[in-house]
Formats: C-alpha cells, sequence, structure tokens
C-alpha cells in the first residue's frame, strides 16, 4: 500500500536534519557559499547557546565545517556546508516529499 | 561549493538582505552630488571627495554591516558584479558612439543652432553615460529595483532642467541628494534591525 511506503520513508527520515533550526541552518548554509556566526544567529532567529549547541550536533554529524578565525583581532567562526551536509539535505528533502505525496497526496 | 538550484530563492532573499543596509547608495549618492557641486563651483575637491567615499565602500560594509548582518560569502555575487560593470562599460561605448563621436568627427564649423543645441542638452548624455548606466547595470545585474529609480533620475532630471533652462548642475546635484537620502533611511532602518553584535567566545567551535 502506498501509505506503507509513506511511513516506511518517516521511519528513515534523518533527525538530525528532521530538526527545524538544524533544518533552518542547512537551507541557509546550502544558499550560500560561507556564513559567520552572526549571520545565522540573525536568520535563524537562535540564541547564541542554542545556535552554538545545535551547529555542534552538526558538526559531529559532520554536515557543516567550522573554522574559527581572528579578522581585525575580532573573532570569526565561519561555517561551510560539507559534502556530506549536502547530501543530508538533498535526501531529506526527496524522503519529505515521498512522504507528503504517499500519505497526503 | 557551488549552490543547488533548489535554494536560489533564499540565496536571492539573503543577497537582497546584505544590500538593505544602504551603503551602496551612499558611496552612489555622493559620487553623484561631488560631481554636481564640482559643477557649481568649480573645486575638483568636491568631485575628489565623491570618489573617496566610493573608495571607502568596502571598508564601510566591513565597519557597518557584517558585525551587525554578520559575514555572508555569495558565490554569484562576484559574477553579478563583473557582469555590470561589462554592461556599463558597453553602454559607455554605444552612447559615446552614437551622441558624442557624431559631434566631433563633423568636418564643417558647428551651426550656432547646433552650438546652442549642445550647450542646453549636453548634461542629458553625460549624466546617463556617468551615473544613469552604473545604476542601470547595478538593477539588473545585482537585483537592485531602486536603481531602476536612481537611473531614471539620472537620465530625466537633466532632460528636465534642459527643457526648463535651470542651471546644468541643479538636476546632477537633485539626484546626488535622493540617492543620498534614501540611502541614509535605508541605513537607519539596518541599525535599528541588526544592532551591533560580536560573537564573544561562546561562539560555537
Amino acid at each position: 500500500m502506498p501509505a506503507d511506503k509513506g511511513l516506511e520513508t518517516i521511519a528513515d527520515i534523518n533527525r538530525v536534519v528532521h530538526s527545524p533550526p538544524r533544518l533552518m541552518i542547512l537551507a541557509y548554509l546550502a544558499a550560500v557559499d560561507s556564513a559567520d556566526f552572526i549571520f545565522l544567529m540573525n536568520q535563524v532567529g537562535l540564541t547564541r547557546g542554542n545556535l552554538s549547541s545545535h551547529l555542534t550536533t552538526l558538526d559531529e554529524a559532520g554536515y557543516v565545517d567550522i573554522q574559527k578565525e581572528f579578522v581585525d583581532k575580532v573573532p570569526r567562526t565561519l561555517i561551510r556546508l560539507t559534502d556530506a551536509g549536502r547530501n543530508a539535505i538533498q535526501t531529506y528533502r526527496g524522503q519529505m516529499r515521498t512522504v507528503i505525496d504517499e500519505l497526503l497526496g | 561549493m557551488s549552490t543547488t538550484k533548489e535554494f536560489d530563492t533564499l540565496k536571492r532573499k539573503v543577497y537582497l538582505a546584505y544590500h538593505q543596509d544602504g551603503i551602496l547608495d551612499l558611496v552612489a549618492g555622493s559620487v553623484v552630488l561631488g560631481f554636481g557641486t564640482f559643477m557649481l563651483t568649480d573645486n575638483i575637491a568636491f568631485l575628489m571627495a565623491g570618489w573617496f567615499v566610493m573608495m571607502m565602500y568596502v571598508f564601510l560594509k566591513n565597519r557597518i554591516t557584517v558585525p551587525r548582518f554578520g559575514y555572508v560569502r555569495i558565490d554569484s555575487e562576484k559574477k553579478a558584479l563583473m557582469k555590470s560593470w561589462i554592461s556599463v562599460g558597453i553602454g559607455v561605448l554605444v552612447l559615446l558612439l552614437f551622441f558624442l563621436l557624431p559631434i566631433f568627427l563633423r568636418r564643417e564649423p558647428t551651426s550656432p543652432e547646433m552650438e546652442a543645441w549642445i550647450r542646453r542638452y549636453h548634461m542629458v548624455p553625460l549624466s546617463t553615460m556617468l551615473f544613469g548606466l552604473p545604476a542601470l547595470g547595478a538593477a539588473i545585474f545585482l537585483g537592485l529595483k531602486r536603481f531602476y529609480l536612481y537611473a531614471l533620475l539620472a537620465a530625466g532630471l537633466p532632460l528636465l532642467g534642459a527643457m526648463l533652462n535651470i542651471e546644468t548642475y541643479i538636476p546632477i546635484v537633485t539626484t546626488g541628494a535622493v540617492i543620498i537620502a534614501y540611502g541614509a533611511f535605508l541605513l537607519a532602518n539596518f541599525l535599528k534591525k541588526y544592532p551591533l553584535n560580536t560573537e564573544g567566545e561562546d561562539a560555537s567551535g
């Protein structure tokens, strides 16, 4: 039955990507070449601590590459999406499309 | 790393928000106002002051925009800028060919009527070339719609001024002042929306 396939897909959904704040972070990073901590904080609307925590999760999953640097003696945390992160978000898009088509379509 | 097409809408949103700080308007307006003031006073310092502000663009972006909005690199931005400058160059050449070269290449002396016409309307192609085309390039290739209005002002006000027979510097000064005023309005909104933000020590590692 089509609904079964949709349910199976839900079970396979990557929970690292599925979290709304992390999905927003990944989407912004997929749209740009690289961005810093302040940019993500402004766009995603998270507090400093929350963003830091979500970035650590994404970093541990290998989805983002985090580089610390100093620009004019000011610290800058530069973040970019890795190939694994790009694949993860594309896979997630496909899975969500399947779920919506199979269960709600 | 190239971005996928699916995220173009988000990229566009980020790009437009990054240029919503009014700094490009302020520097562009300063160049126009500097030129207009130079025409009024014959003092080249005003012309140079306008260009000096233009050269401060990257410095102002780094000092005002990046600490508030954050640093973001968009890979298509440089390509858009390159296209913009190429189109401006082509536009200037086309205008030169169609408006100015025929005048300079005339062998017979220019008639008094022609001279009067040139004196009256010379600012129209000049302002269009110097300010209208770069503004049009920014509007088309950077996607900044307000620059269509600036392009229209740069070409239209000198034409209106010539038709009304008013001093040639007045439309240029007015164009510069309008661009600066709108840039200041955008900057004020930007500063309000994005207060100063530094990373501190607890940024992610």
